[in-house]
Protein backbone atom coordinates (compact mmCIF):
# COMPACT_ATOMS: atom_id res chain seq x y z
CA UNK A 1 0.00 0.00 0.00
CA UNK A 2 1.61 3.33 -0.62
CA UNK A 3 2.12 6.16 1.93
CA UNK A 4 -0.66 7.88 3.05
CA UNK A 5 -1.56 11.20 1.85
CA UNK A 6 -2.37 13.62 4.15
CA UNK A 7 -3.89 17.63 3.71
CA UNK A 8 -3.77 19.57 7.31
CA UNK A 9 -5.92 22.66 7.55
CA UNK A 10 -5.75 25.16 10.51
CA UNK A 11 -5.53 28.41 10.90
CA UNK A 12 -3.01 28.00 14.04
CA UNK A 13 -0.11 27.54 11.78
CA UNK A 14 2.52 26.68 14.47
CA UNK A 15 0.13 23.72 15.50
CA UNK A 16 -0.08 22.45 11.87
CA UNK A 17 3.23 22.66 10.94
CA UNK A 18 4.44 20.77 14.03
CA UNK A 19 1.32 17.95 13.91
CA UNK A 20 2.80 17.41 9.93
CA UNK A 21 6.12 17.26 10.97
CA UNK A 22 5.01 14.27 12.99
CA UNK A 23 2.70 12.45 10.88
CA UNK A 24 6.09 12.21 8.68
CA UNK A 25 7.84 11.04 11.33
CA UNK A 26 5.30 8.12 11.26
CA UNK A 27 5.92 7.84 7.25
CA UNK A 28 2.83 10.24 5.68
CA UNK A 29 3.34 12.66 3.21
CA UNK A 30 1.95 15.63 4.74
CA UNK A 31 0.69 19.36 3.30
CA UNK A 32 -0.57 22.02 5.21
CA UNK A 33 -2.84 24.73 4.62
CA UNK A 34 -3.93 27.41 7.04
CA UNK A 35 -7.35 28.49 5.30
CA UNK A 36 -10.52 27.49 3.53
CA UNK A 37 -9.31 28.46 0.17
CA UNK A 38 -6.40 27.26 0.55
CA UNK A 39 -7.42 23.52 1.37
CA UNK A 40 -9.75 23.89 -2.04
CA UNK A 41 -6.65 24.89 -4.56
CA UNK A 42 -4.63 22.21 -2.64
CA UNK A 43 -7.01 19.56 -3.10
CA UNK A 44 -7.72 20.83 -6.81
CA UNK A 45 -3.74 20.63 -7.31
CA UNK A 46 -3.38 17.16 -6.22
CA UNK A 47 -5.81 15.23 -3.99
CA UNK A 48 -4.87 13.49 -0.86
CA UNK A 49 -5.78 10.35 0.46
CA UNK A 50 -7.31 12.37 3.80
CA UNK A 51 -8.27 16.04 4.54
CA UNK A 52 -8.06 17.02 8.59
CA UNK A 53 -10.13 20.24 8.54
CA UNK A 54 -10.57 22.51 11.51
CA UNK A 55 -14.32 23.56 11.60
CA UNK A 56 -13.44 27.34 12.82
CA UNK A 57 -11.34 29.15 10.60
CA UNK A 58 -11.43 32.71 9.42
CA UNK A 59 -12.49 32.78 6.20
CA UNK A 60 -15.17 30.16 4.22
CA UNK A 61 -16.88 27.99 6.82
CA UNK A 62 -15.26 24.67 7.51
CA UNK A 63 -18.34 22.76 7.18
CA UNK A 64 -18.68 24.73 3.08
CA UNK A 65 -15.20 23.73 2.83
CA UNK A 66 -16.09 20.12 3.45
CA UNK A 67 -18.94 20.61 0.88
CA UNK A 68 -17.23 21.92 -1.83
CA UNK A 69 -14.14 18.78 -1.21
CA UNK A 70 -17.02 16.19 -1.07
CA UNK A 71 -18.67 17.44 -4.24
CA UNK A 72 -15.35 17.80 -6.22
CA UNK A 73 -13.22 14.81 -5.02
CA UNK A 74 -16.18 11.88 -3.27
CA UNK A 75 -13.24 9.68 -2.40
CA UNK A 76 -11.39 11.83 -0.42
CA UNK A 77 -11.96 11.14 3.15
CA UNK A 78 -12.03 14.39 5.05
CA UNK A 79 -11.86 14.09 9.60
CA UNK A 80 -13.01 17.29 11.05
CA UNK A 81 -11.32 18.96 14.50
CA UNK A 82 -13.76 20.77 16.50
CA UNK A 83 -13.89 22.90 19.68
CA UNK A 84 -16.70 22.29 21.94
CA UNK A 85 -18.58 24.85 20.82
CA UNK A 86 -18.71 23.42 17.71
CA UNK A 87 -19.28 20.11 18.41
CA UNK A 88 -23.00 19.94 17.20
CA UNK A 89 -21.07 20.83 13.91
CA UNK A 90 -18.84 18.04 13.94
CA UNK A 91 -22.23 15.85 14.05
CA UNK A 92 -23.58 18.15 11.38
CA UNK A 93 -20.80 17.50 9.21
CA UNK A 94 -20.81 13.79 9.13
CA UNK A 95 -24.06 14.02 7.59
CA UNK A 96 -22.46 16.04 4.77
CA UNK A 97 -19.86 13.17 4.44
CA UNK A 98 -16.98 13.61 6.72
CA UNK A 99 -15.41 10.42 7.61
CA UNK A 100 -15.47 11.38 11.12
CA UNK A 101 -14.56 14.06 13.83
CA UNK A 102 -12.45 14.60 16.49
CA UNK A 103 -12.67 16.95 19.46
CA UNK A 104 -10.22 19.47 20.30
CA UNK A 105 -7.34 19.33 22.23
CA UNK A 106 -6.50 16.02 19.89
CA UNK A 107 -4.55 13.48 20.64
CA UNK A 108 -2.11 12.16 18.81
CA UNK A 109 -2.79 8.70 18.92
CA UNK A 110 -6.43 9.27 18.24
CA UNK A 111 -5.62 11.34 15.27
CA UNK A 112 -3.78 8.98 14.17
CA UNK A 113 -6.12 5.65 14.37
CA UNK A 114 -8.90 7.67 12.54
CA UNK A 115 -6.46 8.66 9.83
CA UNK A 116 -5.25 4.97 9.28
CA UNK A 117 -8.69 3.95 8.86
CA UNK A 118 -9.81 6.89 6.44
CA UNK A 119 -6.90 6.21 4.35
CA UNK A 120 -7.54 2.89 4.12
CA UNK A 121 -11.12 3.99 2.31
CA UNK A 122 -9.67 6.15 0.42
CA UNK A 123 -6.93 4.47 -1.07
CA UNK A 124 -9.29 1.44 -1.94
CA UNK A 125 -11.77 3.90 -3.91
CA UNK A 126 -8.92 5.78 -5.66
CA UNK A 127 -6.97 2.50 -6.11
CA UNK A 128 -3.66 2.42 -5.57
CA UNK A 129 -2.31 4.64 -8.06
CA UNK A 130 -3.95 7.46 -5.41
CA UNK A 131 -6.02 9.97 -7.85
CA UNK A 132 -9.48 10.37 -7.55
CA UNK B 1 -42.02 17.86 37.25
CA UNK B 2 -40.83 21.74 37.79
CA UNK B 3 -39.87 22.14 40.72
CA UNK B 4 -41.21 25.25 43.10
CA UNK B 5 -39.33 28.46 42.68
CA UNK B 6 -39.91 29.60 46.20
CA UNK B 7 -37.67 27.77 48.24
CA UNK B 8 -35.29 29.54 46.71
CA UNK B 9 -35.00 32.75 47.65
CA UNK B 10 -31.81 33.90 48.14
CA UNK B 11 -30.93 34.64 44.06
CA UNK B 12 -32.52 37.99 43.54
CA UNK B 13 -34.64 37.74 40.05
CA UNK B 14 -32.79 38.04 36.66
CA UNK B 15 -33.04 41.55 35.10
CA UNK B 16 -32.46 42.25 31.44
CA UNK B 17 -29.13 44.13 32.50
CA UNK B 18 -27.94 40.55 34.33
CA UNK B 19 -28.86 38.69 30.84
CA UNK B 20 -26.57 41.07 28.55
CA UNK B 21 -24.18 40.99 31.46
CA UNK B 22 -23.99 37.59 31.48
CA UNK B 23 -23.89 37.00 27.70
CA UNK B 24 -21.16 39.63 27.85
CA UNK B 25 -19.00 37.32 30.29
CA UNK B 26 -19.77 34.12 28.06
CA UNK B 27 -19.18 35.57 25.07
CA UNK B 28 -15.76 36.84 25.93
CA UNK B 29 -14.67 34.03 28.27
CA UNK B 30 -15.69 31.47 25.64
CA UNK B 31 -13.24 33.01 22.89
CA UNK B 32 -10.50 33.45 25.28
CA UNK B 33 -10.53 30.04 26.42
CA UNK B 34 -10.93 28.79 22.88
CA UNK B 35 -7.54 30.90 22.06
CA UNK B 36 -6.06 29.26 25.37
CA UNK B 37 -6.59 25.71 24.23
CA UNK B 38 -5.35 26.63 20.91
CA UNK B 39 -2.36 27.76 22.37
CA UNK B 40 -1.88 24.72 24.56
CA UNK B 41 -2.33 22.32 21.47
CA UNK B 42 1.06 24.19 20.02
CA UNK B 43 2.98 23.78 23.06
CA UNK B 44 1.65 20.20 23.32
CA UNK B 45 2.57 19.17 19.72
CA UNK B 46 5.51 21.23 20.20
CA UNK B 47 6.40 18.81 23.21
CA UNK B 48 5.25 16.13 21.50
CA UNK B 49 8.07 16.75 18.30
CA UNK B 50 10.77 16.88 20.80
CA UNK B 51 9.52 13.35 22.46
CA UNK B 52 9.81 11.57 18.59
CA UNK B 53 13.06 13.48 18.13
CA UNK B 54 14.48 12.47 21.35
CA UNK B 55 12.97 8.61 20.56
CA UNK B 56 15.07 8.83 17.32
CA UNK B 57 18.32 9.79 18.40
CA UNK B 58 18.73 6.82 20.60
CA UNK B 59 20.17 5.79 24.01
CA UNK B 60 23.58 7.58 23.35
CA UNK B 61 21.70 11.38 23.53
CA UNK B 62 22.99 13.27 25.96
CA UNK B 63 20.74 13.93 29.22
CA UNK B 64 18.12 11.76 27.57
CA UNK B 65 16.34 10.80 30.87
CA UNK B 66 16.40 14.46 31.66
CA UNK B 67 15.01 14.98 28.90
CA UNK B 68 12.01 12.41 28.53
CA UNK B 69 11.36 13.45 32.42
CA UNK B 70 10.73 16.95 31.78
CA UNK B 71 9.16 16.54 28.34
CA UNK B 72 6.87 14.10 30.19
CA UNK B 73 6.18 17.00 32.85
CA UNK B 74 5.32 19.54 30.32
CA UNK B 75 2.66 17.49 28.75
CA UNK B 76 0.77 16.08 32.25
CA UNK B 77 0.74 20.46 32.36
CA UNK B 78 -0.45 21.06 29.64
CA UNK B 79 -3.29 18.31 29.94
CA UNK B 80 -3.84 19.84 33.58
CA UNK B 81 -3.93 23.54 31.29
CA UNK B 82 -6.18 21.84 28.96
CA UNK B 83 -8.71 19.80 31.27
CA UNK B 84 -9.42 23.87 32.59
CA UNK B 85 -9.59 25.24 29.76
CA UNK B 86 -12.32 23.09 28.44
CA UNK B 87 -14.26 23.33 31.64
CA UNK B 88 -13.87 27.06 31.78
CA UNK B 89 -14.81 26.88 27.89
CA UNK B 90 -18.16 24.69 28.97
CA UNK B 91 -19.00 27.39 31.78
CA UNK B 92 -18.76 30.45 29.70
CA UNK B 93 -21.41 28.69 27.63
CA UNK B 94 -23.43 28.28 30.28
CA UNK B 95 -25.37 31.51 29.91
CA UNK B 96 -26.84 30.23 26.33
CA UNK B 97 -28.31 27.17 28.40
CA UNK B 98 -31.51 28.71 28.76
CA UNK B 99 -33.68 25.44 29.84
CA UNK B 100 -35.64 24.57 26.83
CA UNK B 101 -32.86 21.45 25.75
CA UNK B 102 -32.45 18.71 28.39
CA UNK B 103 -28.63 17.91 29.61
CA UNK B 104 -26.91 15.85 31.57
CA UNK B 105 -26.67 16.66 35.17
CA UNK B 106 -23.35 14.62 35.72
CA UNK B 107 -21.47 16.69 32.69
CA UNK B 108 -22.46 19.90 34.58
CA UNK B 109 -21.32 18.50 38.32
CA UNK B 110 -18.30 17.37 35.61
CA UNK B 111 -17.88 21.12 35.03
CA UNK B 112 -18.39 22.04 38.23
CA UNK B 113 -15.82 20.32 40.24
CA UNK B 114 -12.88 20.88 37.86
CA UNK B 115 -13.60 24.17 38.48
CA UNK B 116 -14.09 24.33 42.29
CA UNK B 117 -11.43 21.91 43.02
CA UNK B 118 -8.88 24.05 43.97
CA UNK B 119 -10.58 26.91 45.83
CA UNK B 120 -12.38 23.74 47.93
CA UNK B 121 -8.87 22.42 48.82
CA UNK B 122 -7.55 25.73 50.03
CA UNK B 123 -10.23 25.40 52.47
CA UNK B 124 -9.15 21.56 53.53
CA UNK B 125 -12.21 19.82 51.80
CA UNK B 126 -11.34 17.49 48.48
CA UNK B 127 -13.92 18.42 46.06
CA UNK B 128 -14.98 15.17 43.78
CA UNK B 129 -17.80 13.80 41.84
CA UNK B 130 -19.57 10.51 42.79
CA UNK B 131 -21.11 7.50 40.65
CA UNK B 132 -24.71 8.35 40.05
CA UNK B 133 -27.55 7.49 37.67
CA UNK B 134 -27.94 9.50 34.69
CA UNK B 135 -30.13 12.67 35.33
CA UNK B 136 -31.38 14.96 32.82
CA UNK B 137 -32.72 18.18 33.47
CA UNK B 138 -34.30 21.41 31.40
CA UNK B 139 -32.58 24.05 33.76
CA UNK B 140 -31.19 27.65 33.00
CA UNK B 141 -27.47 27.10 32.82
CA UNK B 142 -26.39 30.04 35.02
CA UNK B 143 -29.15 30.18 38.20
CA UNK B 144 -28.09 25.77 38.10
CA UNK B 145 -24.20 26.55 39.03
CA UNK B 146 -24.82 29.39 41.04
CA UNK B 147 -27.12 27.65 43.25
CA UNK B 148 -24.30 24.75 43.42
CA UNK B 149 -21.95 27.44 44.54
CA UNK B 150 -23.70 28.89 46.94
CA UNK B 151 -24.28 25.13 48.72
CA UNK B 152 -20.32 23.91 48.32
CA UNK B 153 -19.55 27.74 49.71
CA UNK B 154 -22.06 26.85 53.04
CA UNK B 155 -19.75 23.54 53.47
CA UNK B 156 -16.67 25.52 53.26
CA UNK B 157 -17.66 27.71 56.09
CA UNK B 158 -17.90 30.87 53.94
CA UNK B 159 -22.08 31.60 54.37
CA UNK B 160 -21.07 31.59 58.11
CA UNK B 161 -21.12 34.37 60.49
CA UNK B 162 -17.79 33.53 61.91
CA UNK B 163 -16.25 32.29 58.49
CA UNK B 164 -17.01 28.43 59.86
CA UNK B 165 -14.44 28.99 62.37
CA UNK B 166 -11.85 29.21 59.85
CA UNK B 167 -9.02 30.38 63.05
CA UNK B 168 -9.74 27.24 64.60
CA UNK B 169 -10.39 24.83 61.74
CA UNK B 170 -8.03 22.26 60.72
CA UNK B 171 -6.60 22.98 57.29
CA UNK B 172 -6.76 19.74 55.69
CA UNK B 173 -9.30 16.05 55.68
CA UNK B 174 -12.56 17.44 54.52
CA UNK B 175 -14.33 15.51 52.03
CA UNK B 176 -17.61 16.45 49.90
CA UNK B 177 -18.19 14.35 46.92
CA UNK B 178 -21.34 15.80 44.30
CA UNK B 179 -23.70 13.14 43.11
CA UNK B 180 -26.35 13.79 40.60
CA UNK B 181 -29.86 12.01 42.05
CA UNK B 182 -33.31 11.81 41.13
CA UNK B 183 -35.26 11.99 44.61
CA UNK B 184 -38.63 11.68 44.16
CA UNK B 185 -38.78 12.61 40.89
CA UNK B 186 -37.01 15.86 41.62
CA UNK B 187 -33.43 16.28 39.79
CA UNK B 188 -30.58 17.23 42.35
CA UNK B 189 -27.59 16.63 43.78
CA UNK B 190 -26.43 15.46 47.02
CA UNK B 191 -23.93 16.28 48.72
CA UNK B 192 -21.73 14.10 50.70
CA UNK B 193 -19.55 16.26 53.49
CA UNK B 194 -16.82 15.05 55.72
CA UNK B 195 -15.89 18.22 57.43
CA UNK B 196 -11.84 19.16 57.99
CA UNK B 197 -10.44 17.30 61.09
CA UNK B 198 -14.14 14.94 61.30
CA UNK B 199 -13.00 11.65 62.65
CA UNK B 200 -15.23 9.26 60.68
CA UNK B 201 -14.44 6.22 62.77
CA UNK B 202 -14.94 8.55 65.88
CA UNK B 203 -18.61 7.44 66.18
CA UNK B 204 -19.78 10.83 67.31
CA UNK B 205 -23.27 11.57 66.13
CA UNK B 206 -23.87 14.88 68.18
CA UNK B 207 -23.76 17.60 65.76
CA UNK B 208 -21.39 20.22 66.42
CA UNK B 209 -21.62 23.63 66.75
CA UNK B 210 -20.17 24.26 62.99
CA UNK B 211 -21.81 21.55 61.80
CA UNK B 212 -25.16 22.61 62.80
CA UNK B 213 -24.31 26.28 61.25
CA UNK B 214 -23.41 24.24 57.70
CA UNK B 215 -27.01 22.72 57.73
CA UNK B 216 -28.79 25.66 58.88
CA UNK B 217 -26.80 27.45 56.09
CA UNK B 218 -27.80 24.83 53.46
CA UNK B 219 -31.10 25.01 54.42
CA UNK B 220 -31.38 28.62 53.74
CA UNK B 221 -29.51 27.41 50.60
CA UNK B 222 -32.60 25.49 49.43
CA UNK B 223 -31.44 22.06 50.65
CA UNK B 224 -33.13 18.86 52.88
CA UNK B 225 -30.70 17.46 55.50
CA UNK B 226 -30.62 13.63 54.98
CA UNK B 227 -27.98 13.34 57.48
CA UNK B 228 -26.63 15.58 60.04
CA UNK B 229 -23.88 13.54 62.70
CA UNK B 230 -20.55 15.76 63.66
CA UNK B 231 -17.99 14.11 61.00
CA UNK B 232 -20.61 13.28 58.28
CA UNK B 233 -23.53 15.65 56.71
CA UNK B 234 -25.22 14.82 53.77
CA UNK B 235 -27.73 17.04 51.70
CA UNK B 236 -30.13 17.25 48.84
CA UNK B 237 -30.00 20.21 46.74
CA UNK B 238 -33.29 20.60 44.42
CA UNK B 239 -31.88 21.95 40.78
CA UNK B 240 -33.73 25.06 40.60
CA UNK B 241 -35.96 25.96 38.02
CA UNK B 242 -35.44 22.37 36.82
CA UNK B 243 -37.27 19.75 34.56
CA UNK B 244 -36.32 16.10 35.23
Amino acid sequence: MQELKVLLVDDEEEFVTTLAERLSLRGMVTRIATDGEQALRAVEADPPHVVVLDLMMPGIKGTEALRRIKAGHPTVQVILLTGHGSARDGIEGMKLGAFDYLMKPLRLEDLLEKLHEAGRLAQAAQGNGGNT
Amino acid sequence: MAHDDTIHMAAPAATAGDDAAHECVGCLAASATHELQNALAVIRESAGLMQDLVSLCGEGLPHRDRLCTMLSLIQEQVARGGDLAWNLNRLAHAWEEDGESARDLGAVLEEFVALARRGCAMRGVELSQGNGPAVRVSAPGLPLRASLLRAVRCCLGEGLADGGGQGSRPATGGALVLRAVLHQEVPGVELDFIPPGARADSGATELSTTSADIARCMQACGAEVWQAEAAHLRFFLPCPNCTA
